[in-house]
């Protein structure tokens, strides 16, 4: 039944093509922000395996427990995604709506609890260029916050432009504007992005929170 | 909304969560020395793999699709076995 | 199905659909944007000449003749950045590529039409941002941004421009994304894969490199740009951080760049070469494969732009090894395309003349690279201008080369006319002769030791630079020619039937230009790629060529 519903679009001469064309399509611009952020992991690494002792007294500064607060709060993003995805499927109009709109409210509560850290790291002299100096001396340590800030804001944005995502096409499922389940393949790239960012920070929080953490 | 929440699916939340608890748990209380960064990325891997293989749907997708996913992947190793060859053997 | 049909049947050219301004930069079929291309590409080519010229000119005398030494580092960086950037890397792909892989497949568009339109306006918002940084006092830290100069030290508006080519990376991201599922998805019935021409499979390479290399290059220039502005020191020793490891994200990117630029001219001197002798493609499998070797391998090669700055000892001598490994593919393709020509019938037109040029010049541009792979030799000719001429053979040389046979051979396709095929030929022997003039007294002056993005040089290196500057100026005669019949030729030159080179391929098979949908009906595909002999369309054919058969 979703087949027969989809519109098919000029280049595309069958609703199979244009289904697996859009899919691939998601597929390599993820694999192009895997690579982006790829390198920011590799300056990460790098500042560990050259400054091991700096950073991990840096990685002691940082909170593991709102860290991982917020990996629990973005899994739980993508159980909700996952929802909306299978709700789209089936046409459960509703149901889509309020998945969708619970990612996006996880999402912000993320977004929240990120900035409560950035307020407890500011008063900590942690943010470069403002507030009081860095607290440590070791060589590495502040480099180490930096790629810390540049990388959780890098994501930050990602999850961000989630959010919006995310509400914008609740918005568009409710006005029926985006017809389900015909349409149900703009859910599911929704979904395959937002599950990305989440697994972004998969990475990110252990490379950042728990690596080499102790001492 | 029986079908639309798959039992399969809150198993596969659980499991994500699991695996970030004894991950937590290791870097918090357990002291592994060197092998302890092993173990972080490879329970981070792990949870990565159950997302792209159940929530990201790579279970079911075609073998292009994997091949896509694949390819970022593969990628990635060639910058960080390349790349972090120089500072290991400086 | 049929509806699209009858309306493509009786549908005038894609150059009538629509006369307003609005339906050129509105517009998302794929040829048209291709057009858009092509003219704001000329623009930045003669942009980055002009800046090349201002090189050239300074150095005919060794105290400098026209430029300080400021304004020298800044038109060299000018020079670097818009040529790089703006227009070797979008050249051939945005352009033909865009043109002509719908056509080649036996598609309507590509697989994501607004997108297509949305990459050429990402390029031009990029360029916009750079040439502000030009206007507002320029950029003199050369095309390649080296830390700690780029974050620490330089005075000029580096962030302007690196937010520039940033933003152009994205063009880059979504043409690649936009080929590969066209080519992947959008086949017309019966194209297989190994039907496919040899132009489709290197743009599939190429497009491979586009999108896993650019993205490294936006985080690399995310990190200088927060590094300059927030001080936050990935790059900077005194917090720790390694200049190394800029060099090391920059050349994950910018050595898989090369074969962006140099691996679609490729593709075109395939096509060139089997039409011009009228054979089929040599080992037509081991070009295809090739191209997707030479992606691969060019992105385990770039420490070797790194082997006097510092990287360990055995992490040289692992580059090292592994460009040599690059020369196989390359040289496979140069033996297929010799092979090709064996037996053949060949015709020297102004297309196949480019591509006689390419060849020639590529060979010596690829075995110099074998002497730079190598340790030893390296470490005596790094930053000279032996580095120089060695990249300008291949990028300049070559890509440059297949771009201007790529114009000509397809120039009747695009325009539906045929431009003067006498003042082709003559240009495309000045070009050769301009470059060579201008680009192997290079070899020489690094080889004596002359280092490059000098802007004053001991007197006895003279002669030789003012040789390289006599070429040039040549050079840039040689492409105003192309420049200015080409223009010409779109209201004087003669009518082009679909088919004027009797080429293979199914771009010839529709009418020139082509129908706003490109094929009246898609087409079913039932034979490989290079099925010669073809007759030509006689009536059509222009006076100048010597077509036999």
């Amino acid at each position: 039944m979703a087949e027969t519903q989809l519109i098919v679009h000029e280049p595309f001469r069958e609703a199979a093509q244009q289904r697996e064309a859009d899919a691939l399509g998601m597929w390599v611009f993820l694999a192009t922000e895997a690579m982006m952020f790829g390198g920011l992991f590799f300056a990460l690494i790098v500042i560990r395996v050259i400054h091991p002792q700096g950073a991990q007294e840096a990685t002691n500064e940082l909170d593991m427990w709102l860290g991982g607060l917020n990996s629990a709060l973005l899994l739980t993003s993508s159980l909700t995604t996952t929802l909306a995805v299978t709700a789209a499927r089936n046409g459960a109009r509703g149901f889509t709506i309020g998945c969708l709109l619970a990612s996006a409210a996880l999402g912000a509560a993320f977004l929240c609890v990120k900035g409560y850290e950035y307020y407890v790291d500011y008063t900590k002299g942690l943010i470069p260029a403002v507030g009081k100096p860095f607290p440590i001396e070791t060589t590495g340590a502040e480099l180490f916050i930096n790629g810390y800030f540049v990388s959780t804001g890098l994501h930050a944005i990602h999850l961000f432009i989630g959010i919006c995502l995310a509400i914008g096409l609740a918005t568009v499922v409710w006005l029926r504007r985006v017809p389900l389940p015909g349409r149900s393949i703009v859910v599911e790239m929704t979904g395959r992005y937002w599950h990305f960012v989440d697994m972004v920070w998969i990475f990110l929080y252990p490379v950042l929170y728990l690596m080499d953490r102790g001492g | 909304m029986a079908k639309v929440v798959r039992t399969g699916d809150v198993i596969v939340f659980v499991v994500l969560m699991g695996l970030l608890a004894l991950n937590m748990a290791q870097a918090r209380w357990l002291d592994l020395g060197s092998s302890g960064r092993i173990v972080t990325i490879g329970l981070a891997v792990g949870q990565a793999a159950v997302l792209l293989w159940y929530f990201l749907e790579l279970r079911s997708a075609a073998v292009l699709t994997r091949l896509a996913a694949a390819a970022g992947f593969f990628w990635l190793a060639l910058l960080f076995g390349l790349g972090l060859n120089d500072w290991l053997t400086r | 199905m049929t509806s699209i049909a009858a309306e493509a049947a009786a549908e005038p050219s894609y150059l009538k659909a629509g006369y307003t301004l609005r339906s050129w930069l509105l517009t998302t079929d794929h040829k048209r944007i291709a057009v858009l291309y092509m003219i704001s590409l000329t623009a930045f080519f003669f942009l980055g000449g002009a800046a090349a010229a201002a090189v050239r000119l300074n150095l005919i005398t060794p105290e400098g003749a026209v430029l300080t030494a400021d304004g020298y580092n800044k038109a060299f960086t000018i020079h670097g950045v818009i040529m790089v950037w703006f227009f070797l890397i979008p050249s051939i792909p945005a352009t033909f590529g865009n043109f002509m892989i719908p056509l080649a497949i036996g598609a309507r568009d590509l697989a994501f039409p607004k997108l297509n339109l949305a990459s050429w306006y990402i390029l031009i918002l990029g360029a916009a941002f750079t040439i502000y940084a030009l206007v507002a006092g320029g950029v003199d830290t050369g095309w390649t941004f080296y830390t700690p100069y780029s974050t620490m030290f330089s005075n000029t508006h580096v962030v302007a421009a690196i937010v520039g080519v940033f933003i152009s990376g994205f063009s880059s991201i979504f043409t690649g994304l936009n080929f590969i599922v066209t080519i992947h998805k959008l086949r017309a019935p019966g194209m297989t894969w190994f039907r496919l021409p040899i132009f489709v499979w290197s743009h599939y390479a190429t497009s491979l490199i586009l999108v896993l290399a650019t993205p490294v290059l936006a985080i690399t220039l995310i990190l200088i740009a927060a590094e300059r502005l927030l001080g936050i020191g990935v790059f900077d020793p005194a917090l720790g951080g390694d200049p190394l490891l800029f060099q090391h994200l920059f050349w994950f990117y910018s050595h898989p760049a090369v074969y962006i630029m140099i691996l679609p001219a490729m593709g075109v001197i395939t096509e060139l070469v089997t039409t011009f002798s009228r054979r089929r493609v040599f080992g037509y499998s081991f070009v295809a494969f090739a191209s997707l070797a030479i992606a691969l391998l060019s992105f385990l090669v770039w420490g070797h732009h790194m082997f006097v700055s510092g990287q360990s000892m055995y992490a040289g001598m692992m580059f090292s090894i592994l460009s040599f490994l690059v020369a196989v593919p390359s040289a496979i393709k140069v033996y297929n395309w010799t092979a090709t020509l064996y037996k053949g019938q060949i015709a020297l037109d102004t297309p196949m003349l480019y591509a006689m040029g390419f060849i020639g010049l590529f060979v010596v541009g690829g075995l110099t690279g074998l002497f730079l792979a190598s340790l030893a030799i390296d470490v005596h000719v790094t930053d000279t201008y032996f580095v120089v001429a060695h990249f300008h053979y291949i990028m300049v040389g070559a890509t440059v080369m297949g771009f201007l046979g790529a114009l000509h051979y397809w120039w009747p396709k695009i325009t539906g006319r045929m431009y003067p095929e006498w003042w082709g030929r003559i240009s495309a022997a000045f070009v050769f002769f301009g470059f060579n003039l201008t680009f192997f007294p290079q070899f020489i002056l690094g080889y004596l030791g002359m280092p490059r993005r000098y802007f004053s040089y001991p007197p006895e290196f003279q002669v030789l630079n003012v040789m390289s500057s006599a070429g040039a100026s040549i050079l840039a005669v040689a492409y105003l020619f192309p420049f200015c019949y080409l223009l010409w030729s779109l209201r004087y030159g003669k009518i082009a039937g679909p088919n004027p080179w009797g080429a293979t391929g199914l771009e010839w098979t529709t009418s020139s230009p082509p129908p706003k949908h490109n094929f009246p009906e898609i087409p079913v595909v039932t034979q490989e790629a290079y099925a010669y002999p073809v007759a030509p369309d006689g009536g059509a054919h222009h006076g100048g060529a010597t077509h036999h058969g």
